[in-house]
């Protein structure tokens, strides 16, 4: 039987981390909050996933809903602190009946820092920057929205922005300390677990900034590539577009499965997401 | 161990082209290094570690070198910055300089990467400070200059 557990990587995958300049929206930027400011972000997530492998009853879908909080702190110019927790409903639906299952709560907390040991500024827009990224899953959720372990999170991610042209690059792994014996989410079982994501922004509106400029739109797309030591692989195509203000942001994609090779658990159909930041 | 391509991946492949055309379109945003010597055309540029004061009485443009401790004796200060990519940028630089004690005023022009700084008429901050400024905020300070 599959048990609805919520794994970490939920975080990873829809926790966009809570950079400024056009970050990106499911992988890491070498972007970062000031010194003393603070970027409070909300991300709603809808996923949908299939289970189609395993017993006959176990087989149908299940629809996972996640309002993801993220606190970003500045503590100094090369340095951030990243906090995520998430709030989750999962409702399950059979094949062969008409039995469904629901349960909420809160999952587990990700602490990350980000230090940023590389910057190169160009031209007055033109800018590249990498960091390294580093943290803990912590076992806070509620059961069943646990992954019940302390497991460390390293990475790196590289940031190139190029007039109205920006890419962002980032890989990360777990080490998995625990893990569940029936994994719903890649990063969920006793496995291993690498990310790795690859966005390219294009800014839309305004062609040309000037001292008027109060926001940009800009059109994202991502491939977001999920990775477990036990062999099981998806990648994902994620279209977006962002909203940019001086002190908020909005932000909406919608991912979409490109490859999916995977056998220890449910794979996904597709997910949507909508957000929105504010800096304090 | 299945495989499944999923047919909307047409759909992304679709918009992802959309946005290549787009940048075969090519950014017309003014080089701001050009902009600012534009501006700057007759200014004078002191060197770095000259601790001399500037006055408001010269008559023209005088250029400092970011690190100079010396109090700023203008009513305002022209900060050319690198990196600012984006209006949240903006903020960034916004929020560290007006921590700056002396510091009234703001404004930022992203195109041309020109930070615009109001002073009061007491404390006068120095260039040092300013610099420190734009280094907390995550940027790149190019030059100072003042009237």
């Amino acid at each position: 039987m599959v048990k609805p557990r919520i794994p970490i990587v939920f975080f990873w995958l829809a926790g966009a981390p809570i950079a400024l300049a056009q970050e990106t929206m499911s992988g890491e930027s070498a972007t970062q909050p000031s010194p003393g400011t603070v970027v409070l972000k909300e991300q709603f997530h809808f996923f949908r996933l299939n289970v189609s492998d395993g017993p006959a009853r176990e087989r149908g879908t299940i629809e996972e809903t996640m309002l993801l909080t993220s606190l970003n702190v500045g503590v100094a110019r090369d340095l951030s602190l990243s906090f995520r927790l998430p709030v989750q409903i999962r409702r399950r639906e059979f094949d062969l009946s008409d039995k469904t299952d629901q349960v909420e709560g809160i999952g587990d907390f990700l602490i990350l820092g980000k230090w940023r040991f590389w910057n190169e500024d160009t031209g007055p827009l033109d800018t590249a920057r990498a960091a390294l990224v580093g943290g803990m899953d912590v076992r806070t959720g509620d059961n069943p929205f646990t992954a019940d372990a302390y497991s460390p999170v390293v990475g790196a991610a590289y940031t190139q922005i190029r007039g109205r042209h920006g890419l962002n690059l980032s890989a990360m792994w777990k080490v998995t300390t625990g893990g569940n014996d029936f994994p719903v989410f890649p990063g969920e079982s006793t496995a291993d677990f690498g990310k790795y994501d690859v966005s390219y922004l294009y800014r839309l509106v305004p062609r040309v900034y000037s001292a008027e400029t109060r926001g940009a739109w800009y059109a994202i797309a991502e491939l977001n590539g999920l990775y477990e030591t036990n062999g099981d692989h998806e990648l994902f195509l994620s279209p977006g577009l962002m909203y940019e203000g001086r002190t908020w942001a909005l932000e909406m994609s919608l991912q979409l499965p490109v490859q999916e090779s995977v056998e220890h658990r449910p794979d996904t159909d597709y997910m949507v997401m909508a957000g929105v930041r504010f800096s304090f | 161990m299945r495989t499944n391509v999923s047919s909307a991946v047409s759909i992304a492949v679709l918009i992802l082209g959309v946005s290549a055309g787009c940048q075969t379109g090519g950014s017309t945003q003014p080089m701001g290094a050009g902009t600012a010597t534009d501006n700057s055309a007759t200014a004078s540029t002191a060197e770095v570690g000259d601790a001399a004061p500037i006055t408001t009485a010269s008559a023209t443009a005088q250029t400092a070198e970011v690190g100079d401790a010396a109090p700023i004796t203008t009513g305002s200060a022209t900060l050319w910055v690198h990196g600012m990519s984006c209006p949240l940028c903006a903020t960034n630089i916004d929020k560290q300089l007006s921590k700056v004690p002396g510091v009234k005023n703001v404004s930022v022009d992203l195109g041309s990467g020109r930070v615009v700084v109001d002073l009061k008429d007491q404390p006068k901050p120095s260039r040092a400070a300013l610099s420190k400024a734009i280094r907390d905020s995550g940027f790149t300070l190019t030059r100072i200059e003042t009237p």
